[in-house]
């Protein structure tokens, strides 16, 4: 019943957050420089054209009112056309999602349990040789731009080598399975987002446990002789998982945002791309629904991970 | 003898410094005994009691001496041997029993765990011995799967004893098992620890800065000063007769119930640094009675009389004796 009222009560907090983001985004959208008529009719294009362009677009209104009617249209479930594709922005959001998460989700799995091992086995070492190694790998990670070290990687592995495609999502000429076919594709940018976001958790696992490991209860768990395994990974890990938790739930909107640089890159057709292409094109719907989508994915990240804490950590209900 | 402790010394590495917190400590405890280690903070009491489980920091270790539980030398066992003394012949109730229960996990399953970790007993047993304990310390058993968050601190304090005692120990540490509760929880711990001793045949080490709770609740006491035992004999005999400057000053340093108030005494300086130990006795700097002999030459361990061992070297002409005042 408590757990019940809460939930109700986020998700109320939730609707004035999301109204002020869009109101947020579709004005700072517009007052970026460029106009998406005149980009769409081309350089050489008549001023009658791109009148009329604009017309069509909404564009000749008053900003107030182009908001307003956005507003109504995406409380109507409608996010629009897009002004190259004249595809409907909600069709456009579904496919590019699909294709993201395919490669965002699992990549971000595996770099938080990478992450937080690694992390794990750093603390438990702590100023010793492997906390060094791992923790200044950490940093050479951390370091490095994610469009250096993916166009790194498609040079050695797939221009020298020639072992993996250097982009796209699928093959025109292949004897593989279509599966098969866009598993090959997905190696390069998976590894290059795991190898990207591998350091945050790391890090974040590592000071964590280490702030851990020093409580007294860790203590008692190594007076009652349970082996070390035991008292990092039933007693410290569980206790130290809560900033890592935090982290999931903000990372939550890359997720469907996309890993623009990734996916630029290695051409990867998913939401980071599509809205990086509308950005050039200054196809405002498209954008706006690229924002939003990531804008509504941070709160309702926000909103697990508050449900997570309350499993890892009992206190948490009780306050 | 259950617990033989041997000439005990323990560093820690402080920087490039080494210094030493327990120093050539020597003391047994037979079964159903009970030792009471006081002194001041920083004394070596507790370094001492978590020698003995071999849980000392990371830049700490036992640089000398034994420490013979049942013929075996827990100072120098493998790790695997001690993990498997650990709870099962020696537990430990610590200092802060308001955070030694891990925060997560309900403290039934805590107790459950502990005892599953080291006897081969089924859940139901083990839960049908933690709500025996949980009664016996005090505590509903209908509390038993609650969050330590759900208690209150005395009730936290019970809780740590029953998960000390759900091993069947042979030997119980307790450090400063009091220090966190108020006069009245104090007394009915004081006496909990008592009446848990006699039902389960424990022997029990107890370790606290006030001497005159020691006194009540063990048998025997060691005085402790800079890392060294100072005098130890039975309780009345410590406290009562004192042949050792220090003890004589920490138990004038506490109020008494029995006499009228007066002014209590005070030990000027401060507890000694470690890095700069004086050549002789370690708290010649501090005593009233110090000569040169004291500050030049350290004084040996002896018998003063049966049963009550001191080192100091005026241990027979400081008798101070409270009773004729």
């Amino acid at each position: 019943m408590k757990f019940g009222k809460y939930v109700a009560r986020r998700v109320l907090q939730m609707i004035p957050v999301i109204l002020a983001i869009i109101c947020i985004c579709f004005m700072i959208i517009h007052l970026a420089p460029g106009d998406p008529a005149t980009i769409l009719a081309g350089e050489t294009a008549a001023d009658e054209y791109i009148a009329e362009l604009s017309a069509q677009f909404g564009l000749d209104q008053p900003m107030w009112k182009q908001l307003l009617i956005y507003m109504k249209n995406v409380f109507q479930g409608n996010l629009g056309e897009s002004f190259a594709d004249k595809i409907p922005v909600t069709t456009m959001l579904a496919e590019r999602m699909k294709v993201t998460l395919m490669l965002v989700l699992p990549s971000e799995i595996l770099a938080i349990a990478i992450g937080t091992l690694l992390g794990l086995t750093a603390a438990k070492r702590e100023n010793r040789l492997q906390d060094h190694l791992i923790s200044n790998l950490s940093i050479v990670l951390y370091c490095m731009p994610t469009f250096w070290l993916g166009m790194m990687l498609m040079l050695l592995f797939a221009v020298n080598l020639k072992w993996l495609p250097t982009s796209g999502m699928q093959s025109f000429n292949t004897t593989l399975s279509p599966f098969l076919d866009t598993l090959r594709h997905m190696i390069l940018p998976s590894v290059t987002l795991i190898l990207v976001r591998i350091p945050t958790y790391l890090k974040l696992a590592r000071s964590s446990i280490v702030e851990v490991a020093q409580e007294d209860f860790i203590n008692t768990a190594r007076a009652i002789g349970y082996s070390e395994h035991v008292v990092y990974r039933k007693h410290a890990l569980r206790n130290a998982l809560l900033p890592t938790v935090t982290q999931v739930g903000m990372s939550l909107s890359t997720l469907f945002s996309g890993a623009l640089l990734t996916e630029t890159v290695f051409s990867w057709p998913g939401m980071g791309r599509m809205v990086y292409d509308a950005i050039a094109t200054r196809d405002y719907p498209v954008i706006m629904g690229g924002f939003l989508v990531s804008a509504v994915m941070v709160v309702i990240g926000s909103f697990i991970t508050d449900i997570i804490y309350m499993y890892l950590d009992p206190r948490v209900v009780a306050e | 003898m259950l617990l033989e402790v041997k000439n005990l010394c323990v560093d820690f590495k402080v920087g490039k410094q080494t210094l030493r917190a327990v120093n050539d400590v020597s003391f047994s405890l037979g079964e159903r005994d009970s030792l009471g280690l006081v002194g001041e903070s920083g004394c070596g009491k507790s370094t001492t009691a978590f020698a003995l489980m071999r849980l000392l920091a990371k830049n700490g270790r036992i640089a000398g001496g034994q420490v013979l539980l049942n013929g075996l030398d827990l100072a120098s066992a493998p790790y695997d041997e001690i993990r498997k003394v650990r709870w099962k012949d020696i537990a430990i109730i610590f200092q802060n029993a308001m955070t030694a229960l891990n925060p997560v996990q309900k403290i039934g399953n805590q107790l459950v765990n502990a005892l599953q970790e080291h006897e081969n007993v089924s859940r139901k047993e083990a839960i049908e011995r933690a709500e025996y304990l949980f009664e016996r310390v005090g505590i509903a058993k209908s509390r038993l799967m609650q969050y330590p968050h759900e208690f209150s601190g005395g009730m936290k304090q019970r809780a740590v004893i029953a998960l000390a005692l759900i091993c069947k120990p042979k030997i119980l540490i307790a450090d400063e098992p009091t220090t966190a509760l108020d006069v009245v929880a104090q007394r009915q711990v004081i006496e909990l620890l008592a009446g848990l001793q006699d039902e389960f045949h424990i022997s029990i080490i107890m370790i606290s800065h006030d001497i005159s709770a020691v006194a009540e609740a063990c048998s025997h006491i060691a005085v402790m000063y800079g890392g060294e035992i100072m005098e130890m004999g039975n309780s009345k005999d410590v406290l009562i007769r004192n042949n050792h400057p220090y003890t004589h000053a920490l138990v004038g340093s506490f109020p008494s119930l029995h006499k009228p108030l007066s002014a209590l005494m005070q030990i000027p300086g401060g507890a000694p640094n470690l890095a700069d130990m004086p050549v002789g006795c370690p708290f010649s700097p501090r005593c009233p009675y110090a000569t040169d002999l004291c500050r030049e030459k350290k004084p040996p361990m002896r018998q003063v009389r049966l049963g009550k061992l001191c080192k100091c070297h005026y241990a027979e002409e400081l008798d101070f004796n409270r009773k004729e005042g």
